[in-house]
Order: C-alpha cells, then structure tokens, then sequence
C-alpha cells in the first residue's frame, strides 16, 4: 500500500442551498483518502453522509473549498474526464424496465465511448471482469427486476467497477441485505483495495463491521464535526463511544 | 441489435409498405390499382381527377400520417424517460394546451376582432397554424425559463401540467362567451386532421419533424444514462442541464409542429412507446429510437386506413380513431403480456 493521495479536499464545506437560504452541513473539512484504503463514513442518521459523498462525487455543488482528485482540481475538470475518475453507488432505487445485469454494467462504460455509446474491446474487458469480480458472470444476461436485493446490490456495483475510477463511492451499499451478503459485499471491496489499489470508501450504519474492515474510518459526531482515524485509535480513544451510546445502546470496547 | 431483431425491424418495414400502399389505395373515391401505380410512377392517367385525388390529398394524407405518427412516438418516448414516469407523453409540458390557446384565441376571440372561420375552410390555414405554433412557443419559453431554474424534473413535470390546465381553463372561458358556430369550429380542430396538410404547410412539417427525429438519434446514449436516473447520469459524465434542454427542445418542435398542423392527436405519444419496449424487450435508446419511428408511424397510417368508413364518403376525426381502436389493442397487449410494470418500474 503507498501514501499517494489519491482524494484530497481542502477546507471544504458542503451543504445546499445558496445565498441567505444555505444549509451548511459540514465545514472545514481536510481529508485525505490513499490509493488502496476502504474507508467507512459512520454517524448517526441525518448527519451528512451521504451529503459528503454526493459532494466528493461531484453530484453537489461545494459551498466552499477544494476537491484535489489525482493532483488535478477537480472544478477544473469535465464531467466526462471526471467520470473516469470516480464512480458511484447511490441509495436511490433504479427503475430496471428490460434492463439486463449487462446492460447495466456496460452502462459504466458511458464516460469511455463514442457518441452512441458502441463498446470496443477495452470495454467488454472492463465489463467482464466487473461480472467476474462481483461474482455475476452467469448472471449477465438476467433481468434486473428478476435480481434479489443483494444481487441488485452487486450489479451496481459492478457498474461502479466498470466506470473504472480510481475511486469508488457507496452510499449504503449494505442496507437491506441479509449478514451474509454484507460479509459478501464488504468482501468484494476490500478485494477492491488490495487487489487492484482502488480507493473506496462507504457510507454506513454497520458499526462492527466497518471497524473490523476498513482502514480509516471518518466519523461524524453529534455536534457535526469530522474525525478521521484508523478503528483501533477510535474505539481506544473513545470517539466511538462518545458517538454512539445512547440510553438505548452502549458500545462495548471490550469486545474490540 | 441482434440478429432476431433485425428480422422483426424487416417486418416491421415491410408492414409500414404495405399499410402505407393501402392507405393510397383505399378512399371514398374508388380508383384502380393499376392507375395508381401509374400516377405515383409519373405516368399519365386515365383521369385527370384521380391524378388530383392521389398526388393532392392521399399522398400528403399518407406523409402527413408518417410524419405526425413518428414524431409523436418519438416525443413521448424522450418524456417518458426524462421523467421516468410511464404516463408521461408529448404533451405534459403543456405544448399542445399552448397550441390549443393560441387556436381558441383566434377562432373564438377572433370574432370580436371581425375574423370568420368557415368549419370548411378552418385546418390548413396558414394563419391558424401561426396562432397553434405561437401558443406552442409562448409554453415552450415559458418551461425554458423554469427548466433553467428548478433542479428536478419532477418539478418540471408538475409546472408542465400546471401550465397545461391553466390555458385549458382560458380556453373553457373562452368557450363560454363565444358563438356555437366558433365553438363547433374550434371542436373539429381538436378531433384532429391527417388531411389539411399541403405544398409549403407540409414542407415546413417535415423540415420540423425530420430535424427532431435526427436530434433524438443524436442524444440516445445520455437517453440511456437517464434511465438510472438523473443522479447516476450525471455521475457518468452526462451534462444534464444540456439534455434536459435538448429533449424539451426536441419534444416542442415535434409535438409544437405536429399540433400546429393536424390537432392535438392523442393517445399515439403515449402508448407507442410502450409497444416498442415490450416488442424489442430493451430499454436501448439506440432502438427504441428507430422501432418507435416506425411504429408510430405505422399505427398512425392504420388509425388513417380505418378513419374511412367503408362504402361511404364520410371520415370518423382521426382523434376519436386512436382511441377507440389503438386503446383496446393496448390494453389487450398489456394484459397479455402482463409486462408493462417490468417494462418501466
């Protein structure tokens, strides 16, 4: 694993709105994410999450700061050139009409084709070996609306892969599948990272298993501050704790 | 495509010939196959009023049914997906109730002003068409600007309808102070008219329909990113601001000439797009585009066939021929194949 950064942002802050009507949700943010980290963006519900992966992605407009993407500005950049950089995986349901598994992967291809969209070899490569990292090879020529939650879960993700960006944003990717898929998917992008250096990182409410698998974790707390870590230093100092426990729930650093 | 699919695309051409060829055959005057094919070849005919017949009312008819058929299913194809709703058509963004304002204020305002408008001499007439496109362009502006401002277009959709029901009320107003004979008049203009379309009005209705049906060919792949949505498209490098602009331009010329010219025809925008989809079994653009064209423009050639009554000079309006034939033949489709919520959920 190296130390290039390959997302940096500088005194970011995100929000929406414009003019007196602003919401700022999180400010003052200096993050840094490596080639090779799987991240998890944990806090509690309404704090921003998916606010910061929206904003990262480019889909939201900054309220102030910078996005620093491979060295490059990215205001700098085009849609389409940024699109090769990061992809993402958002919460919202896709409407599958005919689509089938292929075509939705292939639709990662968008940013790499020509004018109507005709895949050339490199990108039929992409694609496989999207399928074959997500584990749907058999599956490419099913209908979305036949999928299962989980299975649905891991086209859009190959989707993602195909878009082939040196970073990749889930937005609750884990939400609404059963333990063993979690472990699955979770799985798959921590395969990501080590296998072939992708930055990712996710948004989610699964605690335990985002301190077991992620390199750093950026947590937002209740008075919306950032704090960025690896798990063992949060659970050590506290943070975690301090975050979490309410009167309904007490997280018990014994157990990690 | 694939190779089944191309097989069925031949059909679907082959179709198109055949319904195209009857609908020059058949009308309220009988004339032979064989003269026909010698005037539409260029030969001399028989009779100089067949010529007439043919060249001057059946084959514009016939253009003007292509024209009007494929443009609708294109432009409810293209709402359909940017809005991503099932029942959105050509005339959400309130196109065609501009249009029908801009008729009823000449047709029924005008009398104030000393115009009279024969029911005879109403479709056809260049400055009813200018009254049909200014109400067009007038909502068309109108949904630009507030495209530019609102974000979603779900919002758009809404304003789309909004602005719809809005010249429908200034119309019923008009309605109600106006004579019967201006009431009847602007009500054969409604029922819609293949026929009144001739020389320059139909130069200018191909020029316009040619030019939205190459410019949603041009945008079929963004068409596709769109199909998960806006957020994910825009996340593949579509520039959305500028599809957005480019599929209500698109529709407004369609759906804007197409009124302007024949009426607000309904039901074509809606349903063809659906055929298409559960035809093909695909989502692509890249053939939803060409199958819509042909199939719009088939069913629309159909809907014209069957607007003659046998044996008889009369002509059912082509309006209540869309409905009352193409409606039972959908919903015998859907429910066959049990499809439409696969199709587009």
């Amino acid at each position: 694993m190296t130390d290039n950064p390959v997302l940096s942002t500088k005194n970011m802050a995100i929000g929406y709105g414009r003019g007196s009507g602003i919401n700022r949700v999180l400010a003052d943010l200096d993050l840094e994410a490596n080639e090779g980290q799987l991240i998890a963006v944990i806090g509690a519900n309404g704090t921003g999450k998916s606010t910061l992966l929206k904003s990262l992605a480019g889909l939201l407009p900054l309220l102030e700061g910078r996005i620093r993407l491979n060295g490059c500005e990215t205001y700098k950049l085009k849609p389409s050139k940024l699109a090769t950089l990061i992809s993402i995986v958002l919460t919202e349901r896709i409407q599958p009409g005919y689509l089938t598994v292929g075509d939705l992967v292939a639709m990662g291809r968008h940013p790499y084709t020509d004018w109507q969209g005709r895949l050339q070899k490199q990108d039929l490569d992409a694609c496989l070996k999207a399928l074959q990292i997500t584990g749907l090879s058999h599956m490419q020529r099913q209908k979305l609306h036949t999928l299962s939650d989980g299975q649905l879960q891991k086209a859009m993700i190959a989707r993602a892969l195909a878009q082939d960006g040196a970073l990749l944003l889930l937005d609750e990717p884990l939400i609404h599948l059963d333990i063993s898929s979690k472990w699955e998917i979770m799985g798959i992008l921590k395969r990501m990272t080590l296998d072939r250096s992708k930055t990712v990182i996710l948004a989610t409410h699964e605690l335990e298993l985002s301190l077991e698998m992620a390199d750093r974790i950026w947590l937002i707390n209740k008075t919306r501050q950032l704090i960025t870590g690896t798990p063992e230093d949060m659970v050590q100092n506290g943070v975690i704790s301090e975050t979490f426990d309410t009167e309904h729930y007490k997280f018990r650093k014994g157990d990690w | 495509m694939k190779k089944a699919g191309s097989t069925l695309l031949l059909v679907m051409v082959l179709t198109l010939v055949v319904v195209a060829l009857m609908d020059i055959l058949i009308g309220s005057v009988k004339i032979p196959a064989a003269e026909i094919f010698t005037i539409l070849s260029g030969g001399q005919a028989q009779n100089q009023g067949w010529k007439t017949i043919i060249l001057e009312f059946r084959v514009p008819k016939l253009i003007t049914a292509i024209l009007a058929g494929s443009g609708l299913a294109i432009s409810g194809l293209i709402m359909q997906t940017m809005f991503r709703n099932p029942l959105a058509g050509p005339f959400v963004l309130g196109i065609s109730s501009g249009a029908s304002l801009g008729v009823a204020l000449l047709i029924l305002a005008g009398s104030f002003l000393g115009l009279s408008f024969s029911r005879f001499s109403i479709v056809g007439n260049w400055t009813l068409v200018l009254a049909a496109i200014s109400g067009a362009v007038g909502v068309l502006i109108l949904i630009l600007m507030i495209s530019i401002r609102v974000r979603d277009s779900m919002t758009l959709l809404i304003i789309g309808l909004m602005v719809g029901s809005l010249s429908s009320a200034l119309v019923s107003v008009l309605q109600y102070y106006s004579e019967a004979q201006q009431i009847q008049a602007f009500l054969i203009w409604t029922f819609g008219n293949l026929g009144g379309v001739h020389g320059q009005e139909l130069l200018v209705l191909s020029i316009a329909v040619l030019i939205g049906l190459t410019g949603c060919w041009f945008i079929s792949k963004p068409l596709n990113a769109l199909l998960l949505g806006e957020a994910y498209a825009s996340s593949m490098g579509v520039n959305i601001k500028r599809t957005r602009l480019m599929i209500i331009l698109i529709t407004s010329v369609l759906a804007g000439a197409i009124t302007a010219f024949c009426g607000p025809l309904a039901f074509i925008g809606i349903a063809i797009p659906h055929l298409a989809r559960i035809i093909f079994k695909t989502a692509d653009h890249r053939v939803l585009v060409p199958v819509s064209i042909l199939l719009g423009a088939t069913v629309m050639t159909l809907c014209d066939l069957a607007s003659q009554i046998p044996g008889s000079s009369q002509t059912l309006p082509i309006n209540a021929i869309t409905s009352l034939i193409g409606a039972p033949a959908v919903i015998a489709i859907l429910l066959k194949s049990r499809n439409l919520s696969k199709s587009f959920s």
